[in-house]
Order: structure tokens, then C-alpha cells, then sequence
């Protein structure tokens, strides 16, 4: 049996599903036959690892060559638009082909179909558009192809994770998270590609094009050579306040302190989301927890406290000790005019890494939630036939609510933090980006306090030549 | 075979040293034959192996966890039977798990089993194994006086075990691999808690009821265990304790400030010791780090503070420690939780020949020589006069008024005049004023965080430790609140 004929067996007859439009609904019906074989081959073809040096050595050298003339440049963007020509199919075909593993029952949802048609759909464009790419025009062509392509794949996490969890009761747990841990990662992977291909050959273009000389020297591609993690904190806290603020009313301080001057070499998409996703969670744990304890800018630790209101600091007896509980010079402490003491996030260069802790005061995550947050979590959807309910874990206070979701998911979708719109998939998706150039995410939970996060990034440099994408 | 640092012991102490064939526990050793055998032969002899025969039962028979909250409400309100009842507890559940550990040592590679070290501790085992074994049903309080007696001096002796096993382990690495090494100590450590809680809780519970101090009860101090701990005064004696090891071994330098914020008010049940352990050893490390790194203020020239901040939950209570002291380099990182060290640290624990692994062993002397720190958590009697007690504070009874309540914190009056002799009574103190305790404060042995972290996890708790290089050091200790988590040990 097909999978066409099964998918117009199957013809749905509620229009409103979440977020398939009709069309959309008519497209998913019309699916791959099963016998075609291209894709088969394409998947027995030998994935071409392709190294991070691969990925920026060419670019690198051809910022750097700029003022060699455009010629120089050009050969650079041609050599990864044309690895990027050869290598994309073979990762698609491979992505596709681990779906076409799924069970079968699974394959049929509507969003888990959608996602794998636009696969296949990109599979077919990319190969359909030529091999050969000789010059500027050819460039071009296939830059805007790829652009297009990417930006249909924008909604694909949203939709898997509506996808999943409507198919919960049909796959294991543990099978869930392999399976979407794999795809996430070849997702990664094949958008560096792509996007690496896209934006050089706009930055190639923009230089081109603008009289003056481009004052980006230090972006390459995706890769920003001296990013400065505190800007794009501040950047992401902006919005997440700005977020919090619409939701709740009000929100907290970001404090950013440590070692603030730090510049680092990495991809700023990928941080952007990261730092999106934790300080989103911080900011509205912190509201929440300031809600149930009563805080207050007169009451900083709260109506229920009975703790004794003890002087700012004093020294106990022996002066090896001070107690600083209420110290109101400290920053790092003191709430704000809406009773919240701020998330405090520090930045630490090490030799070849920068550590990034997140530090909230937000309650902090319960025994039993927290061996669930990291699970591609599909939980307390009350009524398990009423599908169309949020898949965001309501009864964590990390998870999301629909408001919050649905003007997040636009703000993401305008490009901050790249159009991933982690919805109830943002710890285990923050921490794959995390751990994706080798780096690692931890998070601590003090239970009735807050939270702690440490990121750990690994600087992309010659160290991690060998890593492979 | 008794190995030549051992017999170079310090002369405060007494009968921990082997000397062979004198030796009252020598004579122990060979139940079925009269006929003194050379210690070194008796290992290897046919008997040795068949006699191994007594093991069995008590390696079949599953070990009883208990929980904290057990041992609190058994030990109110002690009573004469109540109290048989504990010896006879302790007389048939040590046995079992030390059978259970001699197993694990017949389990190493031969090899392993044959080094000095390993033997060394193999036959404490063995002997205080066959001696509890031995002992019939305690039924009077004078039988329980003398099997506290003999407890307590295999306490004693056994002290040498940790140095010991360590030293050994670490001289067979090259036989068996890390892995395995950081597994069969954290084995033998876990067991060696469970034992000497049982035995030390039992031993107190005596005294407590010999003593006409019932008073100690009734302020919630129960054997070792107390009920009104207070994240504060715990923390505040750490610190102070570390900040002197750190300040001496520092050469005088000033060791940075502790600051403490959170649920310092907090209350909960648990073993002083351990606790304190634990967060002397974090607090040491974070100065240590601090003293060698860290960046002075360019103002006030003061190093960066080390801040505490006590996070309580609904079932369990978080020491988090934060230091600014440059973090953990990644070579030592991976290293963190590991008993195999460098032939440099090994060399380390040549040195010492005795291991409580408490915090009172860790205490500098102060310059007139009078031991700061007596006694862990009971009140015997006779310490109680000690002038030094750290924890918990004595009762008002005391004449020794340099304590206040339990509630300030304390004022510590480290030149008054030792009491020290006393304190070398009990068996728990091991801060008599030798070189050796100077040494062992001293000395770098690199492995307070994996014992910390046995420790931590002994009752349902952990110890996690997080570094960002270049900047600092985050750990956290996790104790469970309300003692309703059974003792973690492998059976």
C-alpha cells in the first residue's frame, strides 16, 4: 500500500488543525510513491563529512581576500555553493530515509507527513537544479533556490512537535528522543550548509555592490569571528523582557557581569537561540515565583517568609563569615520595583572555551519535572483525543503558555534567533545546539530558590578543525 | 609485611601500629589453631581458604538500611531494653556488611590482593569481622559496656584504613583500571560510613544514657544525629575552620571572606559530621583556589569573596558554594572525581598514617598547641569539659561557658588550656596534638571531593561541582530534608 493511498484514506476533514492551512492539507495527501528509488540512492551515497575547516577555511580566506578583487571571492563562494550542491542531497536523502523508518501509523499524522513532504520536496529541487555551477548567474540561482528552500523548512520543529505528540501513545519514549536527537542534528547540519553557501554569497554581494567596503570583516558566512557574547545577551534580553512584559506585566532585570569583554568565534544564530530559550525561561520563572511568593519591592523575600528581617550585613562572631542576605548594593540581589531580583548571567573566557552561567531566582523545578525537561515533552494534554491542544508542558513553570507561544513564535519567526521557535521543545533543543561544536549545557535546579545554567562553548577555531558537521 | 611507615607512627597513638605476634589482635587471628603463626604465612596457608568457610552465612544475609528518621525516633527516650536492642542491632548488622566487604577484597585480582596495603586492611577487616561474629546476645548493660569498648577500639584501629586502601589502590593502577579503582573505593567507602555510623550512633546512645545529661536529647541532639541543624552555624563554623588551614598553609595570608545569603534559617535533620565534612572541604577548595588566583579588588586590595548561598526546597536543602578563584583547569576537570592521583599526591599519603576523614582531624592546632577540636557530635561526659567543642555546643551545664547558646554563633576560645588529654579517651577524636594531625591538614591528598561526594550521597543527597574556566567555581551539595531516604551503601 502507499503511502498516497493512505494518505487520502485519511482525508481530514477538519480544516482548523492547528496550523495546516487547506492547501496544505491537500499537499500533504500527495505523497511519495514508494517506488521511487532516487532517494535510495542518493542515502547509499557516502555522506561527505564535511569539517568545520572545510565549512569556514574557504570562507575565511575569502573574507580575508577580499581586497584581492572579486575574482578571488568568487572561486571561493563557487567551491561552497558547489560542495553544498553535491553534499545536500545526500543529507536530505539520509534525513528522509530515517523518516520513512518511522511506524507506519506515525507516518501518517498530518504534520509528521507535511514535515517529510517538504524534505522530500527540497530533495527534488536541489537535485532537479544543475550540477554544474560555473559562474555568478549559476551562483545566484542556486543561492535564491536554497534561501527559498530554507525558508519553508521554518516551521518544521513546531510542526514535528505538534506531530509527536499527537502520536505519543504509538512510539517509545526513548525511541521519540533517538529518533528526534538524530534528526535535529542532521537538521543543524544541513542548515549550516545551506546557510553558510546563502550568506556568503550575500556578503560577496553586498561588497559587491556597496561602495564602501563592508565593515564585517569578521563575519564569515554564519561564523562571526568576534562575537561578543554580551551584546547579544543584552540583545536577547531586550526581547524576552519585552515579551515577559506583554505576558505578565512585568519583568526582571538582566544583570550581566564577569568577564564582559569576552569575543569569541562561533555562529551567532545558534547562540541567539540558546540565549533566547534559557533567558525566556529564567525571566518567566522569576514573574511567576514572585507571584506565588508575593514578592514585592517592599517585600523582597516575600508575604509567607517568616524569616526575621535581619540586618543589611553583619559579621557573626568570628570574622571569617558575613552574612549578605540583604545586601542592597548588590546588583546581583536586589529586586526591582516590581519585586524581582534579576537574572544574573556571567561570562568567562577560558583558554578555548567561554562559559556562559545563567542564574535565576525563579523557584526552581521540581523533583518529578525536572527528569522530564529535557524530554521532547509532550505532557498534561488533558483530553489525549483533543489533539489540538498546546504541546507545551503546562504544569512546569518552564514550560509555555499559548500566549506566550503564539507571540514568540512570530518574534522568532521575524529572525531573532533564527525561525526555530523552540515550543515545548526548547531544553532538549537548546541543548543539542549546545553541545553541536562540541560544547555542553548543564542545569541545576535548587528546588524552592532557582535555577543555574552553565553553557559551555567551545571557541570554532583551528582546534576544531576535525570536528565534523 | 606490617609496613614500615606504619611502625614510624607518632607516639600519640597507641594500639593502632602492628606490631606483630604482641599484639592482642594478632592473637585473634588464628581461632582454630593455638599455634602462633608468622602474620605473613597465614594468608596464603590451605587454612586461610577453608576457614573463609565463615564468611557465607553472613554474606548471604541481606544488610538492613536504615534511615535517619529510624535511628531519631529509636534513639528518643532511651530505655535500658531499647538500648540491648540497639547493641544487638549493631552486633549482627556489622558482621554482615563487613562480610559483604571482605568478599568484595576476595574478589580483587590476586595480584591486587597481595600488595602490603591492601593486606594490611584485608586483615583489619578479617579481624574485627571475627571478632563481632564471635559475640553472643548482649543482655545486660555491662555486656553492652564492653562491646562498646571493643567497638570503639576497632574504630580506632581501623582509622589507618583510608591512607591504607588508598596507597594500595593506587599502587595497583597499573592492574586493574581507573574505572574500577574509583568504583571499589567508593564500595569500600560507602560500607565504611554505613559502619561507623551504626557503631558511633550505638556508642553515644550509651554515653548519652549513662551520662545524667538526658538534656542533650530533649535539645534534639540524638546520638550523632541533630535535629535543629541550622544552615548558618553549620556554614559559619566551616568556614571558619577552613579559613585557618588556609590562613596556615597560606603562610599567613589572609584567606578571602565568606558570604553567606539564602534560607540561612532553615532548619533540618542530619549528621553534623557529614555535613560539615563536606562543606569544609568545598570552602578549602574555593580558597585555595582564591588565595592562588584571585583577582584582588583594586580598592580595598581584598580578594573576591567566596559567597554561600543556602537554597531550601520542599525536600531537600542546597549548599550552593561559589568561588571567583580562575575555575578548575580541564586536565585536573576530568580528573575531579577520581581516587587515582599522581605518584606526587601518592607520595602525599605515604606520609599519614592515620584517616578519620571528619573535620575535626582537619583542624590546625593552635600556637599553644591545644587541640581546637575534641569530639564529633556525642557527649561523652568527660569531653564535655573540653574547652574547644566546635559541635555541637555543650549543654548549659557546662562549665566550660566560652560556648553560648546554640543559637549565637560561636566564640571560640582557642588559647584556653588544653583539654586535650581527655579528648584521646575517646576514640572519635583524632585531633590529639600530634605532628601527624598537622600534616594531614597539610598535606594535598586529592581526594576530599570524591569522599565529599560519598559522603553526600550517603543519605539520598549529592555533590555536583561546575567550573567555568577563567573565572570561577560553582559547587553544590544537596542534603534530603526529612531523613526518609534509606542509607545508600552497595550490598
Amino acid at each position: 500500500m502507499t503511502l498516497r493511498s493512505a494518505g487520502s484514506s485519511m482525508a481530514i476533514t477538519s480544516t482548523k488543525r492547528g496550523f495546516l492551512t487547506n492547501t496544505e492539507q491537500k499537499e500533504v495527501e500527495d505523497v511519495v510513491s514508494f517506488y521511487d528509488d532516487k532517494v535510495t540512492q542518493y542515502a547509499n551515497q557516502e555522506i561527505q563529512t564535511v569539517t568545520l575547516k572545510t565549512l569556514l577555511g574557504l570562507g575565511r580566506s575569502g573574507s580575508s581576500n577580499h581586497e584581492q578583487g572579486t575574482a578571488g571571492d568568487l572561486a571561493i563562494n563557487l567551491d561552497v555553493a558547489r560542495y553544498a550542491r553535491k553534499e545536500l542531497p545526500v543529507r536530505l536523502a539520509r534525513l528522509i530515509k530515517a523518516t520513512q523508518k518511522l511506524p507506519f501509523i506515525v507516518g501518517t499524522n498530518p504534520y509528521i507527513k507535511r514535515v517529510y513532504k517538504l524534505y522530500y520536496d527540497s530533495f527534488q529541487s536541489i537535485t532537479a537544479s544543475p550540477e554544474e555551477i560555473r559562474n555568478k548567474d549559476d551562483l545566484d540561482r542556486f543561492a535564491a533556490l536554497l534561501k527559498g528552500l530554507v525558508a519553508s523548512h521554518a516551521d518544521v520543529v513546531p510542526m514535528l512537535s505538534q506531530g509527536f505528540l499527537e502520536c505519543k501513545k504509538y512510539m517509545a519514549k526513548e525511541d521519540i528522543k533517538r529518533f528526534l536527537d538524530d534528526m535535529i542534528r542532521a537538521r543543524i547540519g544541513i542548515r549550516l550548509i545551506a546557510e553558510q553557501a546563502i550568506s556568503l554569497r550575500e556578503q560577496r554581494h553586498e561588497h559587491e555592490t556597496s561602495s564602501v567596503e563592508t565593515p564585517h570583516d569578521d563575519i564569515v558566512g554564519v561564523v562571526h569571528t568576534e562575537l561578543r557574547p554580551a551584546d547579544l545577551i543584552r540583545t536577547c534580553a531586550s526581547f524576552v523582557q519585552e515579551l515577559c512584559d506583554v505576558n505578565y506585566g512585568s519583568s526582571p532585570e538582566v544583570v550581566i557581569n564577569g568577564q564582559t569583554d569576552t569575543t569569541f568565534t562561533y555562529v551567532p544564530v545558534h547562540l541567539e537561540y540558546i540565549l533566547c530559550e534559557l533567558l525566556k525561561n529564567s525571566v518567566r520563572a522569576t514573574v511567576e515565583q514572585s507571584q506565588k511568593m508575593g514578592r514585592s519591592a517592599l517585600n523582597p523575600h516575600g508575604i509567607e517568609s517568616d524569616r526575621r528581617p535581619s540586618p543589611t550585613n553583619y559579621e557573626s562572631g568570628n570574622s571569617a563569615v558575613i552574612v549578605n542576605q540583604d545586601d542592597d548594593q548588590d546588583i546581583t540581589k536586589r529586586v526591582n520595583d516590581f519585586g524581582h531580583p534579576p537574572v544574573e548571567v556571567t561570562i568567562a573566557q577560558g583558554e578555548r572555551e567561554v562559559t556562559i552561567r545563567i542564574r535565576d531566582h525563579g523557584g526552581g523545578i521540581s523533583q518529578e519535572d525536572f527528569d522530564a525537561i529535557f524530554d521532547y515533552s509532550f505532557t498534561t494534554v488533558k483530553n489525549e483525543n483533543d489533539a489540538s491542544k498546546d504541546s507545551s508542558s503546562d504544569d512546569s513553570p518552564y514550560g509555555v503558555d499559548s500566549i506566550f507561544k503564539g507571540v514568540s513564535r512570530l518574534a522568532m519567526q521575524a529572525g531573532l534567533g533564527g525561525p526555530i521557535a523552540g515550543l515545548g521543545f526548547g531544553l532538549p533543543l537548546t541543548r543539542i545546539y549546545a553541545q553541536y561544536f562540541g560544547g555542553d549545557m548543564h542545569l541545576i535546579s535548587l528546588q524552592g530558590y532557582g535555577c543555574d545554567v552553565f553553557l559551555k562553548l567551545k571557541q570554532i577555531d583551528e582546534s576544531l578543525d576535525d570536528l565534523q558537521i | 609485611m606490617p609496613n614500615s611507615n606504619l611502625n614510624a607512627a607518632p607516639a600519640a597513638t597507641t594500639a593502632s601500629a602492628f606490631s606483630p605476634q604482641s599484639s592482642p589482635l594478632f592473637k585473634m587471628n588464628n581461632p582454630a589453631s593455638i599455634v602462633k603463626q608468622p602474620q605473613a604465612r597465614r594468608r596464603y596457608s590451605p587454612q586461610h581458604f577453608y576457614q573463609n568457610r565463615i564468611l557465607d552465612p553472613y554474606v548471604h544475609q541481606a544488610v538492613s538500611p536504615i534511615t535517619l528518621r529510624q535511628l531519631v525516633f529509636f534513639g528518643r527516650n532511651m530505655q535500658e531494653d531499647k538500648l540491648l536492642k540497639s547493641a544487638n542491632y549493631v552486633r549482627t548488622e556489622l558482621p554482615i556488611r563487613l562480610a559483604h566487604r571482605i568478599r568484595d577484597f576476595q574478589n580483587l585480582p590476586f595480584i591486587v590482593g597481595t600488595n602490603p596495603h591492601i593486606e594490611l586492611v584485608y586483615d583489619l577487616y578479617w579481624q574485627a569481622f571475627e571478632r563481632i561474629a564471635k559475640i553472643p546476645e548482649i543482655k545486660t548493660l555491662e555486656e553492652n559496656e564492653a562491646f562498646c569498648e571493643m567497638v570503639k577500639g576497632l574504630l580506632n584501629d581501623h582509622l589507618v584504613v583510608i591512607p591504607q586502601l588508598a596507597l594500595g589502590i593506587m599502587e595497583c593502577s597499573k592492574h586493574i583500571p581507573a574505572a574500577q579503582v574509583d568504583h571499589f573505593m567508593n564500595k569500600m567507602l560507602r560500607s565504611r560510613i554505613s559502619r561507623r555510623v551504626l557503631a558511633e550512633q550505638h556508642i553515644t546512645l550509651t554515653n548519652n544514657f549513662n551520662s545524667p545529661n538526658h538534656m542533650m536529647t530533649d535539645r534534639g541532639y540524638i546520638g550523632i544525629i541533630y535535629t535543629h541543624i541550622k544552615p548558618k552555624d553549620i556554614v559559619e563554623r566551616t568556614a571558619l575552620l577552613a579559613a585557618d588551614t588556609c590562613r596556615q598553609a597560606g603562610g599567613g595570608m589572609a584567606p578571602p571572606k565568606v558570604l553567606l545569603d539564602g534560607n540561612i534559617d532553615a532548619e533540618f535533620t542530619y549528621i553534623p559530621d557529614h555535613i560539615e565534612y563536606i562543606l569544609y572541604e568545598l570552602l578549602k577548595n574555593s580558597m585555595r583556589f582564591v588565595m592562588q588566583n584571585g583577582k584582588r579588588d583594586p580598592t580595598t586590595g581584598e580578594l573576591p569573596p567566596i559567597q554561600v548561598t543556602v537554597c531550601e526546597g520542599t525536600h531537600e536543602i542546597v549548599f550552593r558554594v561559589s568561588d571567583k578563584g580562575g575555575g578548575i583547569h580541564p586536565e585536573m576537570e576530568s580528573q575531579l572525581w577520581s581516587y587515582a592521583q599522581s605518584p606526587a599526591r601518592l607520595a602525599n599519603f605515604e606520609k599519614i598514617s592515620k584517616m578519620a576523614a571528619t573535620v575535626q582531624e582537619q583542624v590546625a592546632p593552635s600556637s599553644s598547641s591545644s587541640s581546637t577540636l575534641t569530639s564529633t557530635s556525642s557527649e561523652e561526659s568527660d569531653r564535655q569539659e573540653d574547652e574547644n567543642i566546635i559541635l555541637p555546643p555543650p549543654p548549659p551545664t557546662n562549665k566550660n561557658s566560652t560556648y553560648q547558646s546554640s543559637e549565637s554563633t560561636l566564640l571560640l576560645d582557642r588559647h584556653a588550656p588544653s583539654r586535650a588529654q581527655s579528648a584521646q579517651k575517646s576514640s572519635f577524636s583524632t585531633t590529639a596534638s600530634s605532628p601527624q594531625q598537622y600534616k594531614n591538614q597539610s598535606l594535598h591528598l586529592g581526594i576530599g571531593l570524591p569522599m565529599s561526594r560519598v559522603y553526600a550521597e550517603y543519605w539520598g543527597g549529592d555533590l555536583k561541582v561546575f567550573t567555568m574556566h577563567g573565572y570561577g567555581t560553582d559547587a553544590y551539595a544537596k542534603f534530603c530534608k526529612f531523613g526518609n531516604i534509606y542509607e545508600n551503601f552497595d550490598v
